[in-house]
């Protein structure tokens, strides 16, 4: 009571804190595979994680659940009052109270589930919204132990579909590395083989014995079993048949693709990846007859429940002797009622229970048409009624077969009763007699008994003809001539149906020339050992087991031909060989082409595909329209569609462009870059100043300089293309008494203007120039001219080519400089070759070709660089070597791009180093070595900060700084000796917490900060308070029973006994009931109050959905 | 009419003693106990392989590991040939796997044979051994069984935590890429 009411205390106080809500939100996928007959086919879908448990989780505590919805999605909110570093994950775990619960583990039965789960979120605050995008389980990483639950939910909603809604007990499954490479079921756990994390028809088979354990019955001795095995135990034969069945019906009830396929792989990575795979339909490639092979009992409740639209692989087509589907609720009666009480359970017990009378599921003729082609022969034979001596049948020793059922049916109910055949036969005294049962089918374990003529006394008789075959055989010779019966009947096992042949024979003087143990009187090819009575008939076209019929069971669309015998498609009857082929897309007659002799021309199109020509391959249907004349393409019009612009001419009649009217064969050449009159001929006739190709009217660079004509001022000259530039740099040199003025090559420049003005030397500036030489050649003049006293002379150059003269400059402000006089063209030709210097490339040596093979506006006769463009003509050091063309420390870079030219380790490209060089010429010093920024040397305590520096060797930096020295470790929350730990050694328990770090009790492990407080008389958790516990109440059960209006309800409480009273809101307190160890209270109410809700008396409370009962 | 008394007595017999229940008649009950009948294992062939690698070692050049094949024949095997195939850089020593096994089997026989393996780099190297064989009764069949094999490659390893085996999700714009 004392704890109780320190609590009140605390919360009138105010003290604890306030809770609040963040909303947690994201999405769950996984990475399924997909598979066929031929293993996984490579697509790989991201599938919704569905229905899964989510939890934030800080450290091993859960603070917050949800559940993801349909489409893997998320979003539950969690309450909390406190900074955390949390992350959320998904598991691999349904809960459901209405539909199957699941739990995929890892390890063993009780493992831990699988999951997947986010990063960290650390110092999550309390408030704070957290959505945490799309996260992905992939092959390897959990998405083998998401697809177990996807199927396993599917195989769930399937169970619920067959018994309706209500609670299932949990199904484990147990999926790792370590498990064998088979799968298996006991009672509730599947234990998945470790190559079997996507085969999902093989969780789904396990999923089948599942269902049986828990909502029916089954004798199933288990173990290995093999698909070949035609001749299995009986009962494992029904419970492992079964298993298929229902497996795969969960992918056909969802339409899933392969629906009818079992699919087996070695679960490695990529397509492909097959062990094995069977069809349940066809039951290919393990065919077996009878009810003693899981592959006829799979194949026979198949077809109970699929259809013409079922997702198999040959959708749309039923076999004829399939004419069931949908009986799912006559199945599930059976499985949940009929075989619960009953042993030995196989095929048989099935079959029963369809016509018990509280089934009366009738349609018997459909039953036996589905059974009977699977060698299950489930009701009279034509002999009946014959089991005593009285009823018995006549028969004459012969070779011939009898066929024979063990089902009676004498009160004709249609449930099958042990059955007894007995036959009579005329017997010669002194001939030897042979009495044999062959070709057992489904259990049928034959005795026969030899009963002498008072039709009692057994004078021979037989169970197994050998150890391991349970067939019989009589030889006998009777002494004196009479009627003799011949009694069979079922021994006794587990069975009591199946079918055989009877044999009554002479022994007569044949041979056995094969050896295979069969006189040639009996075997029907006594050359070959492997025919024989009692053989296994296989698809060979001989008749095998001497019954008289050649490859039974493998014509099972009843057709005349058998699988081996050609028959392509042995589920439909108007497919096979000797068919007539007819015009259908499918290939009728098998001879593996597809409506031969409907496509003559082989272009692919048969006549009834629309080839209106089938002796011109060229012409069909998809065919494109050619102009010939002809309908190319069978939409009955003839060059349709080549006269679009209506100017008269087609394509195959000479119109080069069929959209553009103005373009045909009798159009005028227009110079606009289109072959006008369709000659193969563009603009011919006009002019092409560069010789292109493109004439002058539609190039846009009729010079080829590389600027087009619209902003070129000389478009046809291709060495210059605007005004010259402004000059660069002038230099002005006294020679003794006059003065020699040089100035800068300017770019598309050949002649320059020089001007000279005067101005008085003690008044303002003011520009009068006037020409003093007019289109010089030369960039120097030598000028002999003084001003006069008390004058100046100032000089202005200026380039001149073929788009004008050049600035002169700006004076102050900005003004342009005024020519008093400007100087006028010359027309000069001084290298006289016949180009004026205006436009001469090379006006000092005569070139009149104006080579100019890098095109830089300077001939190739003058150019300081001629194989390189450079037209300023540079070169740094006057050697008379464009700076383009030299290499003077031959490093590879010339010295345009070369900061160094005379520094072979110094060039672009080179590596940076540390020695306050542009080593790479990038116009910055050791970048990258971030030189100059502040560093730190030591830890903790001993930390301190310099700067980086170039370290010797130029490769690597160190810093300025040296560290500090290391002192005496104390506990402060420091490092303090430097060795990276703090307080190392103040944690005497190992916690985790240290004495400075709130650790009360530090000699006690399971005492500090964040420990989980318990009734122990100790403040575990260092908050100054003992034992604030936090009570937790959980309802353990609510039951409505509405026959007697009784509510009980009962819970528990972590609080100790006697401390507290839980009561139930609305209906009052609950008792302890120590024999169950809860809380209990029933009382009488008129209705299910629906959920109840249980509150105790130190706070906790918990609510629950009540259960009718 | 159902089954003899005979048969009664054998299944009695057996379920008794494997503490079956033992109800034979009696109204259907919405619920039962789990059966407890054997486990069941999932459907097989004839021929069961199971591939086991050990030794694994990994090194510069590669590395080198041992393929143990066991065999187990559920009936007569006639014909039957094991091939194994290998990835490019994986190569097995000499011996009758590697240059492939044709042979038969007995019902029930079981074999076991050992494949030293040396892989010219590190990766991963899907070891597949391809199987047909022969029934008595002239039906062939053929079927596959790999492992895969790590070298130098880690393989991904979740951690237990809180009642759950934990792998890191891959975030959907990641796998996208």
């Amino acid at each position: 009571m004392r704890r109780f009411l320190l609590l009140l205390l605390l919360g009138s106080a105010g003290v604890a804190p306030a809770l609040a809500d963040y909303n947690a939100s994201g999405r769950f996928l996984y990475v399924d595979r997909e598979f066929n007959q031929t293993g996984f086919t490579g697509v790989e879908p991201q599938l919704p994680i569905r229905f899964a448990d989510v939890q934030v989780v800080e450290g091993t505590k859960i603070v917050g659940a949800g559940v993801t919805d349909g489409q893997g999605n998320y979003a539950f909110r969690v309450q909390d009052t406190r900074t955390r570093d949390i992350y959320i994950r998904c598991l691999a775990r349904r809960q459901s109270t209405t539909a199957l619960p699941v739990d995929v583990r890892s390890g063993n039965q009780s493992g831990d589930i699988w999951s997947i789960r986010t990063q960290a979120f650390l110092s999550h605050a309390p408030a704070q919204d957290l959505f945490t995008g799309t996260l992905v389980a992939t092959p390897g990483a959990g998405g083998e132990a998401f697809n177990l639950l996807d199927t396993a939910i599917n195989g769930g909603d399937y169970l619920q579909f067959l018994r309706g809604t209500g609670t299932a007990p949990l199904l484990i499954v147990v999926y790792n590395a370590s498990n064998p490479n088979l799968s298996s079921t006991s009672g509730s756990t599947i234990t998945m083989a470790n190559n079997g994390g996507y085969d999902d028809t093989v969780i789904l088979h396990e999923m089948g014995h599942f269902v049986v354990n828990n909502f029916s019955h089954t004798n199933n001795p288990g173990g290995v079993h093999h698909l070949s095995d035609c001749n299995q135990n009986i009962m494992l034969a029904w419970e492992e048949g079964h298993a298929t069945a229902w497996g795969l019906s969960v992918r056909r009830f969802f339409n899933m693709p392969h629906a009818s396929s079992y699919v087996r792989t070695t679960g490695l990575l990529g397509p492909g990846n097959l062990q094995f795979y069977f069809d349940v339909e066809t039951q290919l490639p393990f065919v077996c007859r009878g009810a003693t092979s899981e592959t006829t009992v799979y194949a026979a409740l198949w077809d109970l429940f699929d259809g013409p639209g079922t997702t198999d692989e040959s959708p749309g087509v039923e076999e004829p002797w399939d004419m069931l589907q949908g009986q799912e609720a006559p199945y599930w009666k059976i499985m949940t009622q009929y075989l619960q009480p009953t042993m030995n359970i196989s095929l048989e017990d099935f079959w029963d229970g369809w016509f018990q009378p509280a089934s009366a599921n009738g349609r018997l003729p459909e039953m036996i048409s589905v059974f009977r082609n699977l060698g299950v022969e489930y009701f009279p034979d034509t002999f009946e009624p014959n089991d005593q001596v009285t009823e018995a049948r006549l028969i004459f020793p012969s070779a011939a077969l009898l066929h024979q059922t063990y089902f009676a049916d004498r009160n004709n109910d249609l449930l099958g009763e042990p059955d007894t055949d007995v036959f009579a036969f005329d017997a010669a005294g002194g001939t030897a007699y042979s009495i044999e049962t062959f070709n057992l089918l489904g259990d049928a374990n034959t005795s026969l008994e030899l009963v002498a003529t008072n039709g009692t006394t057994v004078l021979a008789s037989n169970n197994d003809r050998s150890a391991n075959d349970a067939s019989s055989a009589i030889s006998y010779t009777p002494a004196a001539s009479g009627r003799l019966y011949v009694r069979s009947f079922h021994a006794a096992d587990y069975g009591i149906y199946g079918s055989y042949d009877l044999r009554v024979t002479t022994v007569g003087a044949g041979v056995d020339a094969d050896g295979d143990g069969f006189t040639s009187d009996t075997d029907c090819n006594d050359n070959n050992p492997a025919v024989y009575p009692g053989a296994t008939e296989i698809c060979n076209g001989i008749d095998d087991n001497c019954n008289g019929a050649v490859d039974e069971g493998f014509d099972r669309d009843g057709d005349g031909y058998t699988t081996c015998s050609g028959d392509c498609n042995d589920v439909n009857l108007q497919i096979h060989p000797g068919a007539t082929e007819i015009c259908n897309s499918i290939d009728d007659n098998c001879n593996g082409a597809v409506d031969e002799g409907f496509d003559a021309d082989g272009d692919g199109y048969t006549t009834c595909g629309g080839d209106c020509n089938d002796a011109n391959p060229q012409v069909h249907p998809n065919q494109a329209e050619f102009c010939n004349g002809i309908d190319d393409n069978c939409n009955n019009l003839i060059d349709e569609d080549f006269d679009v612009d209506g100017d008269g001419y087609t394509v195959c009649g000479g119109d080069c462009n069929d959209a553009n009217s103005q373009i045909h064969p009798n159009a005028t050449e227009v110079c606009n870059g289109v072959d006008d009159d369709c000659d193969g001929l563009i603009d011919e006739g006009f002019p092409d100043t560069d010789g292109d190709g493109l004439k002058d009217c539609v190039d846009p660079d009729d010079d080829n300089d590389g600027v087009l004509d619209a902003l070129d001022c000389a478009p046809l000259a291709y060495s210059m293309t605007h005004p010259p530039g402004e000059i660069a740099e002038t230099v002005l040199q006294p020679v003794g008494s006059i003065l020699k003025i040089t100035w800068d090559l300017v770019p598309e420049t050949n002649v320059y203007n020089l001007y000279r003005g005067q101005v008085a030397v003690d008044s303002a500036w003011s520009f009068q120039s006037i020409c003093l030489t007019a289109e010089t050649v030369s960039t120097s003049l030598v000028d002999a001219a003084n001003p006069p006293p008390g004058y100046l002379y100032y000089y202005l150059q200026a380039g001149s080519n073929l788009c004008g003269e050049g600035s002169l400059g700006t004076g102050t402000g900005g003004s342009s400089r005024p020519e008093t006089l400007p100087c006028v063209p010359q027309g000069r030709d001084t290298d006289l070759d016949q180009v004026a210097d205006l436009i001469d490339n090379c006006p000092l040596v005569a070139n009149a070709g104006q080579a100019d093979a890098d095109r830089d506006g300077r001939g190739d006769a003058c150019d300081n660089c001629a194989a390189v463009a450079n037209a300023t003509q540079a070169d740094k050091d006057a050697n008379g070597i464009g700076d383009a063309c030299q290499d003077a420390d031959h490093d590879g870079f010339t010295a345009d791009v070369d900061c160094r030219d005379d520094d072979a380790t110094i060039h672009p490209g080179a590596a940076e180093i540390c020695d306050l060089k542009d080593n790479n010429c990038d116009g910055s010093v050791d970048e990258g070595f971030g030189t100059g920024a502040v560093c730190a040397v030591g830890v903790g305590a001993c930390l301190r900060t310099g700067t980086v520096i170039c370290a010797a060797g130029g490769s690597t930096t160190t810093c300025s700084a040296t560290p500090g020295a290391p002192q005496n470790e104390v506990c402060n929350g420091s490092d303090d000796d430097c060795d990276g730990l703090v307080d190392e050694g103040f944690d005497q328990d190992g916690d985790g917490y240290t004495t400075c770090g709130g650790d009360c009790a530090d000699t006690v492990a399971s005492v500090h900060p964040g420990a989980v407080e318990v009734f122990n008389g100790v403040d575990d958790n260092c908050n100054n308070v003992i034992d604030d516990v936090i009570e937790q109440v959980v309802v353990t059960l609510a039951t409505y029973q509405a026959s007697n209006s009784r509510l009980t309800v009962e819970a528990t409480t972590n609080y100790p006994l006697g401390s507290v009273t839980p009561f139930v809101v609305g209906f009052g307190p609950m008792t302890w009931v120590p024999s169950a160890s809860v809380y209990r209270l029933v009382v009488t109410t008129p209705t299910n109050p629906g959920t109840v809700t249980v509150t105790s008396t130190a706070g906790g409370s918990a609510s629950r959905t009540v259960t009718p009962i | 009419m159902r089954r003899g008394s005979a048969v009664a007595l054998v299944a009695l017999v057996l379920l008794g003693l494997s503490g079956a229940p033992t109800q034979l008649s009696g109204a259907p009950k919405p619920a039962l106990p789990v059966s407890l009948s054997p486990a069941t294992i999932e459907p097989t062939l004839p021929l069961m392989i199971d591939l086991r690698l050990t030794g694994q070692r990994s090194g510069a050049q590669g590395g080198v590991a041992r393929l143990e094949v066991s065999l187990d024949a559920g009936a007569s095997l006639a014909e039957a040939v094991l091939t194994l195939v290998l990835p490019e850089g994986l190569k097995a020593e000499d011996g009758p796997l590697a240059r492939g096994l044709q042979t038969s089997l007995r019902g029930g026989e079981h074999r076991e044979y050992v494949v030293p393996l040396n892989a010219r780099r590190a990766g991963l190297f899907p070891v597949r051994l391809h199987a047909s064989f022969r029934l008595e009764d002239g039906r062939t069949y053929e079927t596959n069984q790999a492992v895969l094999l790590r070298l130098g490659v880690r393989v991904p390893v979740g951690r237990s935590n809180a009642g759950a085996y934990e792998f890191m999700g891959v975030p959907l714009q990641e796998l996208s890429r």
